[in-house]
């Protein structure tokens, strides 16, 4: 268990290096100066200054040499200083965090669950009409543009009929309310990003657990509980239900970072204060160094969320570990 | 979703004259028909893609064109689905629109395919060392938002439709890749792949000429899926506005009129229901392909 | 449904009484000393004074300076600041303060030496009076002492000798001058300003807090003010189409005063120094191809003004009596034959690159739109090129690597500092909103000149006269519809500022009443 683990580490670790090396290389290969768009910003330079700003963000040495003063900064934890924000990334980054992890887990544990019903309720009346109709609306959620939905939905829960908030994650006068006010006003605002966030992945994860499901119900074993006398609840709840989640655990965790992108797209419909918004804010603002920074921490957390779902994975089937 | 056949109430053969053996694909399009939701999907798969190659001609309104008043409704002029926030024809840009959009995420997904394919059989027929190199690569890949990564692409080389193709592609290979890595493991031990390499088949010949044909079922419904995702892929480029500001695509639309949608629900509401039904079709033919094509749940 | 909203806490209503909700963009300063526009502005004139106010008349009014008197030769100018005026901090404002932030703004802000250039000292013969000392006369000078343009900064903050432009305290603990004080800067959230106690007007401001919720998303502000969750929204962003709505739904005021001495215009800016546009033939053509009119009329709802000119149709020096190209197709082709580019194959004549800004993209964007269709059927096509983010238009604009761009500036009341940069052969230079499309005439030069000095209104008038005159003569620009600015006014607000500079200016007066 500690040799695999240790070697799941390792492997991350190069993962990591790998995507700082490749993403700065991206970058720096990329027509334009950051530097003149950072002149830019300021309204304009002389090359005399713009020398003077290029030598004092060390953007004048070789390009081997900024790469390794970066990487050495990022190994002591520190991603380097926001062009436009004119903050360290790290805490312009862990200021954000907060905001994505909240949209993001929420809609995946309602992803998760709900899909996971659906799927399980559709796997026990296959060919039914039930069933048709989860795959249908399953296909329907994943073939719907995101922000295409958000905006409905605002269209529909702000301003036809006028029950949540429009976007944000808190109230104006938030800061008057007192702690179970705030927590309900977070909660108000939540409702539609997370549901539009979680639209995409019910479809998934609904169909998944259909299908592995209906590989379980298939298999020796349950067909052999079945023999036993089990109660068909029983079979499904206990014995079925456990093994069909594990692949849809699995893929929650592969697919993690293209939740993060859609947490790109619903951030920006709804102006949610995360790092999707960040991240887009800092591409128009082409801050390379948050930029760099976002990138880099959502491979950290993709990588440990795949570390966890593995050790996970193992701890509830201990087959694989086996292997 | 009809009854599947059960084989064992097929009829026994009549031992002479051999009967001309079902070929697999003939097999598979009686499954398919067989689907009524696989048929819609087809039906309106064709209509879209008649739309994109016939519409533009037939069509005569110009999508450039400022034809009418900003944000005339739907039916309150000749221009049955309105305008938009320029009053250009908003019929006309989904017509248009529409070109554009399949010939992106065509060529995205053509691409995804590509490197997927090329990726995933190198990984999955030599195995060992070539495939822990590049399932290293495929992982990398995995790890990284690939909206993120699409958008610095676009945005670092210029939003014109050849980057946004390319970036979506490179960005979308991965689950093909491994796909196609699966597929290569389990049919390179395979006796009749086995056979080809005693007679002295070339790799070459055995990956592409013996084992993809192969493999082909399950990447062609992928293939349908990359195409799908493809396309709200460079919708929700266009959205944040990363989309080529010289062709008109549906993405773009939405993108364009999103700042008017309060007074005009129809120049966003229109072209997302394009795309929705453009995916929608994609997926159900692909759902339908995955039925027909895929023998393990034929017996179910 | 609506009793769901209230017990999930989401206010449906605006804030309590005393909090006044009101926006501003995104800002990544709040000293207006060292960064120009209206996100910094707005709540940098809450939270800065400055020595004057200007009137609705373009009259300078006391502010922290009680008075002041100018010399005969317009020379010198004597400021008397107000007893006992203090920074947030507690320290006195002191005349030492007043040199202090003038050598930061004449350093530092993108206008300080058009503004402040002429002033060759601040002498300080006591703590509470200032003396300005010029080298030219400057008429518009009082014009630039209100608290957007030139705010009192604490020397003791910022004269630790770090560089101001980029200084810490910009944004964390700011120490200010104002009728507000900063209480919570979270850019990524809000800014909460709340009154200061000991400011040096008694019984002034009249509101407890001013709270800005920072949504960048234009819709969604749109939204928040439609549902009454912002009272005042200055630089509002509304489109045209946006108002027409508000004022149909009632309960808001849509206006549009107080934009006058920012002056926003609009421009198609064309690179001058070589390719079609280097001839006055091609230019004058293509401006007879684009019927602003058109533009103002129906893409903007007849809403917008349309813009004749450098000057803004609010500024005091604007003259409609220009020689402005009436739109004719027929005669724009023929132009463009006569300067050498006939129609080729398939109508073709030339081509060019107009690059859109990301800054101003709900006017530029339908403009955009427009140029390239009506110029498409003269036989000129247009290639569109979004820049992605400010500073790479930027950087191509200011570094001359353009074919053409659409661009928009701000007058300010002063032509000396909103219009002369454009037009000065001095002025080519790698800073953008300079004379970045290279025009240079010598004439043009010599009425700038005349006009920055002289100090007899009428007569200045008639020289600015002669300089809009010329400008639309040499067609330096393309002038388009002009910017519509508005602020939206919810019913609950009261005593907003209405001089020159509108929403610029201290809301020291301004009361949000109980519903």
């Amino acid at each position: 268990m500690i040799r695999t683990l240790s070697r799941r580490l390792l492997n991350a670790a190069g993962l990591l290096l790998a995507v700082l090396v490749f993403n700065f290389a991206l970058i720096h290969m990329a027509p334009g100066d950051p530097v003149e768009v950072l002149a830019g910003e300021m309204g304009g330079a002389t090359p005399e200054l713009l020398a003077e700003i290029r030598a004092g963000y060390g953007l004048d040495r070789p390009f081997h040499v900024q790469l390794l003063t970066y990487l050495g900064r990022v190994a002591q934890g520190d991603l380097g200083h926001s062009f436009y924000y004119d903050q360290p990334v790290t805490g312009l980054i862990l200021d954000r965090i907060g905001a994505t992890l909240l949209l993001v887990c929420a809609a995946l544990t309602l992803a998760l669950l709900l899909g996971c019903f659906l799927g399980v309720v559709s796997a026990q009346n296959r060919n039914g009409w039930l069933s048709h109709l989860v795959t249908l609306l399953s296909l329907a959620g994943f073939s719907a543009p995101v922000f295409w939905v958000g905006i409905l939905l605002i269209l529909t829960f702000s301003v036809a009929l006028p029950v949540l908030p429009i976007s944000g994650m808190s109230s104006v006068d938030a800061g008057r309310m007192g702690p179970w006010g705030r927590a309900a006003d977070v909660a108000a605002h939540m409702v539609l990003p997370v549901l539009t966030l979680a639209s995409i992945y019910l479809a998934f994860y609904s169909r998944l657990a259909r299908a592995s499901m209906l590989d379980v119900l298939g298999s020796d074993y349950v067909r052999t509980a079945r023999a036993k006398g089990l109660s068909r609840f029983l079979v499904v709840y206990k014995h079925a239900l456990r093994n069909a989640l594990l692949p849809v655990v699995t893929f929650a965790g592969l697919q993690f970072a293209q939740v993060v992108s859609g947490a790109v797209l619903v951030e920006t419909v709804f102006a949610w204060p995360g790092l999707g918004t960040l991240a887009y804010e800092s591409l128009l603002r082409r801050d390379s160094p948050t930029l760099l920074g976002i990138l880099f921490f959502s491979a950290l957390m993709v990588v440990a969320v795949n570390i966890a779902v593995d050790l996970l994975y193992r701890l509830i089937d201990p087959r694989i570990g086996a292997r | 979703m009809s009854e599947p056949p059960v084989m064992t109430s097929m009829p026994p053969m009549p031992p002479m004259p051999v009967p001309e053996p079902v070929s697999p694909a003939r097999q598979a399009w009686r499954m398919f028909r067989r689907n009524g939701a696989a048929m819609i999907g087809l039906a309106l798969l064709l209509l879209v893609l008649a739309e994109a190659a016939l519409g533009p001609a037939l069509y005569s309104v110009s999508p450039d064109d400022m034809v009418w008043m900003p944000l005339t409704p739907p039916g309150a002029s000749e221009y049955w689905l309105g305008t938009d926030y320029v009053g250009r024809d908003l019929l006309a840009g989904l017509i248009h629109g529409g070109r554009v959009t399949l010939i992106v995420g065509g060529s995205a997904a053509a691409l995804t395919v590509a490197i997927g394919v090329l990726v995933g059989a190198f990984a999955g027929y030599y195995g060992g060392r070539i495939d822990n190199a590049l399932m290293r690569v495929t992982e990398f890949f995995q790890v990284l938002p690939n909206l993120l990564l699409a958008m610095v692409v676009v945005m670092l080389f210029g939003a014109s439709l050849v980057n946004i193709a390319i970036a979506i592609g490179a960005v979308s290979w991965t689950s093909t890749a491994r796909l196609t890595r699966v597929e290569f493991m389990r049919l390179r031990e395979m006796d009749y792949v086995r056979a080809e390499r005693s007679i002295g088949a070339s790799d070459a010949r055995l990956i592409w000429a013996v084992i993809l044909p192969n493999a082909a079922p399950p990447l062609i419904v992928s293939a349908a899926l990359s195409a799908g995702t493809a396309i709200l892929f460079e919708a929700g480029l266009a959205f944040l506005g990363l989309g080529d500001p010289n062709a008109m695509s549906w993405g773009r639309i939405i993108g364009d009129n999103r700042p008017y949608v309060l007074d005009a629900w129809w120049a966003v509401t229109f072209p997302g229901l394009a795309i929705f039904l453009a995916v929608l079709a994609i997926s159900l033919v692909g759902d339908g392909l995955n039925d027909a094509l895929n023998p393990r749940l034929r017996e179910r | 449904m609506a009793t769901l909203a209230g017990a999930l806490g989401a206010p449906l209503a605006a804030s309590a009484e005393g909090t006044l909700t009101a926006f501003t963009s995104g800002y990544r300063s709040l000293n207006p000393g060292v960064q120009s526009g209206a996100a910094t502005g707005v709540p940098g004139s809450q939270i800065f004074a400055g020595l004057v106010l200007i009137g609705a008349d373009y009259g300078a009014e006391p502010y922290l300076a009680t008075g002041w008197e100018v010399s005969e030769d317009g020379l010198t100018y004597t400021f008397r600041l107000v007893e006992g005026a203090t920074f947030h901090d507690g320290a006195p404002i002191t005349s030492a303060d007043v040199a202090f932030s003038l050598d930061v703004v004449k350093a530092n802000h993108p206008f300080g030496p058009a503004m402040f250039g002429k002033v060759e000292t601040v002498e300080t013969p006591d703590d509470l009076t200032a003396v300005f000392k010029l080298s030219e006369p400057a008429p518009g000078l009082l014009l630039s002492l209100q608290p957007l343009l030139m705010p009192i900064l604490p020397r003791h903050v910022y004269g630790d000798g770090q560089e101001v432009k980029k200084h810490p305290r910009n944004m964390t603990d700011v120490v200010g001058s104002g009728p507000f004080k900063v209480e919570e800067n979270n850019p990524a959230e809000k800014l909460i300003l709340v009154k200061n106690e000991d400011f040096f007007i008694e019984g002034r401001p009249k509101l407890d807090r001013i709270v800005f919720p920072l949504v960048k998303d234009g819709l969604t502000r749109m939204l928040m003010v439609e549902k009454g969750e912002i009272d005042y929204a200055p630089f509002s962003g509304a489109k045209p189409t946006d108002a027409e709505r508000l004022e149909e739904a009632g309960g808001v005021t849509v206006s549009k005063d107080g934009y006058g001495a920012v002056g926003y215009i609009h421009y198609l800016e064309m690179n001058l120094r070589d390719g079609p546009f280097a001839d006055v033939k091609v230019r004058q053509a293509l401006a007879m191809a684009l019927d602003t009119g058109f533009v103002a009329r129906v893409l903007f709802g007849g809403r917008a003004e349309v813009g004749t000119g450098p000057l803004h149709t609010g500024n005091p020096f604007y003259t409609a009596d220009v020689p402005r190209l009436e739109p004719d197709m027929e005669k724009a082709a023929a132009m463009l034959d006569e300067a050498g580019y006939p129609a080729g194959s398939g109508g073709a004549r030339f081509g060019f690159t107009l690059d859109v800004p990301s800054w101003a993209l709900q006017s530029h964007g339908p403009m955009a739109e427009y140029i390239r269709a009506q110029l498409g059927k003269l036989g000129v096509s247009v290639e569109l090129r979004r820049a992605p983010d400010f500073g790479t238009w930027v950087s191509r604009i200011s570094s001359f690597d353009y074919e053409a761009t659409l661009n928009g500036s701000f007058n300010y009341p002063d032509p000396v500092i909103g219009v002369h940069r454009h037009f000065d052969c001095d002025n080519i230079r790698n800073v953008i909103w300079s004379n970045t499309q290279g025009y240079c005439d010598p004439a043009m030069d010599a009425l700038l000149d005349a006009a920055a000095v002289e100090q007899d209104f009428d007569v200045r008038k008639g020289i600015y006269a002669e300089i809009q005159q010329k400008a639309v003569a040499d067609q330096v620009f393309i002038w388009m519809p002009e910017e519509f600015t508005t602020t939206i006014l919810g019913a609950r607000v009261e005593g907003a500022p209405d001089g020159a500079f509108g929403p610029l200016a201290p809301w020291d007066e301004m009361t949000v009443s109980a519903e």
